[in-house]
């Protein structure tokens, strides 16, 4: 299998503690709002002499926030894009051992994230770092990084919790 | 030294089914550990990694591929190509190509693009006479002119990866070439389906006219002419182009086919965010292994070997494609951009390769790969919905790679095929 | 810990050769590796790379370790040292000399002062050069030509309030962005140094017109982290104060190199010329107008940068002129 996304093959939502909904509002939201942002702007520039290209700061903090969340939701649900073909042939104990390991390298890397874009942060915080598009502190745009890191963390934790329960994942 | 666990444990990680982009920010940030340099370089560069204006078009473009894909545009441009051609052999085998070749002007990547048309198509294929293993080879083929095709996400990686080259430029460069490529293929499926008798045993047209059918499918085939033709005319950025289309592909499902409802809506919003978070985290946690390549100076002596090999120009690419050809079997066309693009783009500039006409050969070599065995994800997509073996297409489908192989030697030897049509637009 | 030499050290720089701006941190960095004699290996990461290409992380990402030299443009560290807001202000500076007159005296030595305390140690000044503005609509001559005119600026909120008090639209834009949206009339203008003009061919990208109105310029500032100074010798201190000021020197010259300053040629406006763009060079009495029209935004940003600062640097010009 070669790394990409199969849309015939979508994975379902497996049974969550926490309801993905809480991922996929939020996903939601921010999708429409960049693209409402964009289309705000496209519409002001043809239409009134006001500018709106001040806001292009809040679209990109706005897939930030799409790409974590995004990636939370597909760690819940394992539909990364990984090569499968050598663990997925494996018998079901060691394909659930394997994905397991594999869960623990991405907690680790989120972790890493979670901990570090802290200090990052809080870094910006105390050296009063401010954005260069409309002056706002910048750490409120950071400090997604690792909130939402460790949102990407407990739904590995969740999953692995679910294959260790004997489930799919 | 740490340049060798830097790739082994990558490819470890690969190989062991750990998500892509958490193998590319692991072994990088062990990289950066192990060579005392500092952590914060990580999360610094995962955040400025992707906060980047020119990416927002990557969810934009995915939207406005899960809009046209729900509001039922391939299907009606299928009708209105078929009373168009009318039947016959290989018809509607030529049908299936062309309509992918409008979608590749709507979505931006190419098992998306299989997947819509080898839903609307498969079937009637199957009643028209042909083999399944050939309609899937037909389909994956023709869905690989998706990222030629603009728009593309290919393209927008390699434009922001790659100082000098453009999003409207490379955009640009990729229509010929992706135009070229539909054509090529249609040779062989025309071919093979009047030596073998394919196609041509359903009823002619099933009574569709061509005006009827042409109302239905002009709303997306003016999609294309929507995204391009705001992006030429200065009208909007790549960005805004998308958006615009997403405003179109609205209004075409909920005014003129009323085919979506807000539940549609919703549903849309969460899968493109989802799909673009999956390529967004990969550009992401790319970066902190770009990062590590970069500061342990493994980039340069390899770019440098590579160039003293003294291959000359058409020998390096034969080589360049070699290797591509065998990553492929293992990435897709983003991650192989991001990890190859440090190394191949020295070379380029080496040879003073113009750098929007080499993103362009990149992608057909990429657009190839997606349908070639054992490895080939469009071909998996069609062949999943075609009920068949990938094993089983192997007879029809190297045809069509041996086209497309043809297409891209014609844009290597010619490369004004690619920039051409930058060039008459002002876009340098 | 002094005394103890790291095999690499990474200097960071926005854009990239043939720049004067990315020039000067590479004739710094060899200045440093040769005179050393490799005992300090400075290596460029031009493009702003290490830090992803955010050039505004540059300040930060010097303390935190991630960068350990830089040739700082003062308009990426003013939303985090206000005080570099100062060469913002419109109309400030009316040539080289006004400029030399604040980079060489107290003015400069104040500002060092500040980016001091953020644990970042400045060396030396270059300069970017006057940023001068160009459009493929009309040629510019009064504010009312900028009027509806879109127009990207890099970053800073300075430039989005000069530019409404235009009356123009402003767009902020990274670097990156600009080229395709001039290509394709998203945004119809942009303002930077010449030699950066002509380096990027904005010729070609539909800016038929550009007038030379110096209405800011963009000194440099050559800086290592504080973390990174500390570990040299006394004498490596001094050998690398030397080569920032040496290399200084010779990055600004290359910056006003062909523009018609005291001592130089005028290639670079006949090259202008000869692609046939249309360079409106303002008079004296045309710049005023623009500065009446932008002085509301002074008297605001001076407030924010310091008016005891603001108040030296206007005495310092002004002696400058006499
Ligand atoms: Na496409
Ligand atoms: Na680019």
């Amino acid at each position: 299998m070669s790394a990409e996304l199969d849309p015939t093959d979508p994975v379902p939502d497996p049974p969550t503690r926490v309801p993905l909904s809480f991922e996929k509002v939020l996903v939601a939201a921010a999708m429409a709002a960049m693209a409402l942002i964009t289309f705000a702007n496209v519409a002001t520039r043809y239409l009134t002499n006001v500018s709106l290209a001040f806001t292009e700061e809040y679209s990109v903090a706005l897939m930030v926030v799409v790409a974590l969340l995004g990636t939370s939701l597909a760690m819940a649900a394992g539909r990364h894009v990984r090569i499968g073909t050598l663990v997925d042939g494996l018998a079901p104990p060691a394909r659930r051992a394997a994905e397991v390991a594999a869960l623990a390298l991405c907690v680790l890397c989120f972790g890493v994230l979670a901990v570090w874009g802290g200090m990052l942060a809080w870094d910006e915080y105390e050296y009063e770092v401010m954005s260069s598009g409309l002056g706002h502190p910048q750490w409120w745009y950071t400090a997604f990084l690792p909130v939402l890191s460790v949102a990407v963390v407990l739904r590995a934790l969740g999953r692995v919790a679910r294959l260790l329960r004997g489930g799919d994942g | 030294m740490t340049g060798t666990i830097l790739f082994a444990g990558f490819a470890i990680m690969l190989l062991g089914g750990v998500p892509i982009a958490v193998a590319l920010g692991l072994a990088g940030t062990l990289a950066i550990f192990l060579a005392d340099q500092p952590i914060l370089a990580v999360p610094t560069n995962v955040y400025a990694g992707i906060a980047k204006y020119p990416l927002i078009a990557i969810p934009m473009f995915v939207l406005v591929g899960s809009v046209f894909d729900r509001t039922g545009v391939a299907l009606r441009l299928v009708r209105f190509a078929t009373a168009l051609v009318g039947a016959g052999r290989g018809a509607l085998a030529s049908v299936a190509v062309l309509v992918a070749m409008v979608i590749g002007g709507i979505s931006g990547s190419g098992p998306a693009t299989s997947a819509a048309v080898g839903q609307v198509v498969t079937r009637s294929m199957v009643r028209d006479g042909y083999p399944r293993p050939f309609i899937a080879s037909t389909v994956a083929a023709a869905a690989a002119t998706d990222i030629l095709i603009p728009p593309s996400i290919a393209f927008i990686v390699y434009a922001l990866l790659v100082p000098g080259v453009s999003v409207p430029a490379i955009f640009m460069a990729g229509m010929l070439p992706g135009i070229l490529a539909g054509l090529a293929i249609i040779v062989p499926i025309v071919a093979i389906s009047m030596l073998r008798d394919f196609g041509g045993k359903a009823p002619v047209g099933e009574g569709l006219s061509v005006w009827q059918t042409f109302k239905e499918a002009i709303w997306g085939l003016l999609a294309p002419v929507v995204i391009l033709g705001g992006m030429r005319s200065g009208a909007f950025t790549p960005t805004e182009a998308a958006v615009m289309a997403v405003a179109y592909g609205l209004f075409v499902g909920f005014v003129i086919y009323r085919t979506l409802t807000l539940r549609d809506l919703y549903e849309m919003l969460v899968e493109a965010g989802e799909l673009s978070a999956v390529i967004l985290i990969v550009i992401a946690l790319a970066s902190v292994f770009a990062w590590s390549t970069s500061t342990l100076g493994i980039v340069q002596p390899i770019a440098a070997w590579i160039i003293n090999l003294g291959l000359g120009e058409y020998g390096t690419i034969a080589l360049l494609m070699l290797a591509l050809i065998v990553i492929g079997m293992f990435l897709d066309g983003v991650s192989t951009f991001l990890i190859l693009l440090p190394v191949l783009i020295p070379i380029a500039t080496a040879y003073k390769w113009d750098l929007t006409w080499f993103g362009v050969i990149l992608t057909m070599k990429i657009a190839i790969g997606q349908f070639t065995p054992p490895l080939a994800v469009n071909l998996m997509v069609s062949c999943r919905i075609a009920g068949v073996t990938m094993e089983s297409t192997i007879p029809w489908v190297v045809w069509m790679i041996l086209a497309m192989f043809l297409a891209l030697a014609l844009v290597v030897v010619f490369p004004d095929i690619a920039l051409w049509l930058p060039r008459v637009m002002g876009l340098g | 810990q002094q005394g103890q030499y790291r095999p690499e050290y990474k200097m960071s720089v926005v854009g990239n050769r043939p720049i004067p701006f990315a020039e000067g941190a590479f004739i710094w960095a060899d200045l440093v590796t040769q005179r050393s004699n490799g005992r300090i290996n400075v290596k460029v990461y031009p493009g702003s790379q290490l830090v992803g290409g955010d050039q505004t992380r540059e300040l930060l990402a010097m303390r935190q370790g991630v960068i350990d030299f830089a040739v700082l443009s003062t308009i990426n560290i003013a939303p985090q040292v206000r005080e570099a807001s100062l060469f913002q202000l419109p109309f400030l500076m009316p040539d080289h000399r006004a400029l030399d007159a604040l980079i060489t005296g107290e003015v400069g030595r104040d500002i060092f002062g500040v980016v001091e305390r953020r644990e970042v140690v400045p060396l030396a000044w270059g300069e970017n050069g006057f940023r001068e503005i160009s459009n493929s609509k009309r040629p510019l001559r009064t504010p009312a030509d900028l009027r509806g005119l879109k127009i990207r600026f890099a970053a800073g909120n300075i430039f989005k309030d000069i530019y409404e008090a235009l009356g123009a639209n402003p767009v902020q834009m990274s670097f990156a962005d600009l080229q395709p949206a001039l290509s394709t009339g998203a945004v119809d203008g942009q303002e930077n140094p010449i030699n950066l003009f002509l380096a990027f061919r904005m010729d070609t990208l539909a800016q038929k017109h550009l007038t030379i109105w110096n209405y800011v310029n963009d000194p440099l500032i050559f800086a290592l982290s504080k973390q990174v100074w500390s570990s040299f010798s006394a004498a490596d201190q001094q050998l690398v104060r030397e080569c920032a000021e040496e290399a200084g020197k010779q990055q600004i010259a290359l910056t006003r190199k062909g523009l018609g300053a005291p001592g130089t040629d005028r290639a670079s406006l006949e090259e202008l010329q000869k692609r046939g763009v249309e360079v409106a060079a303002l008079s004296a009495e045309e710049k005023r107008a623009f500065a009446a029209a932008t002085k509301p935004v002074y008297d605001k940003w001076a407030s924010t940068v310091g008016a005891e600062l603001v108040r030296k640097a206007e005495a310092a010009v002004r002696s400058a002129a006499a």
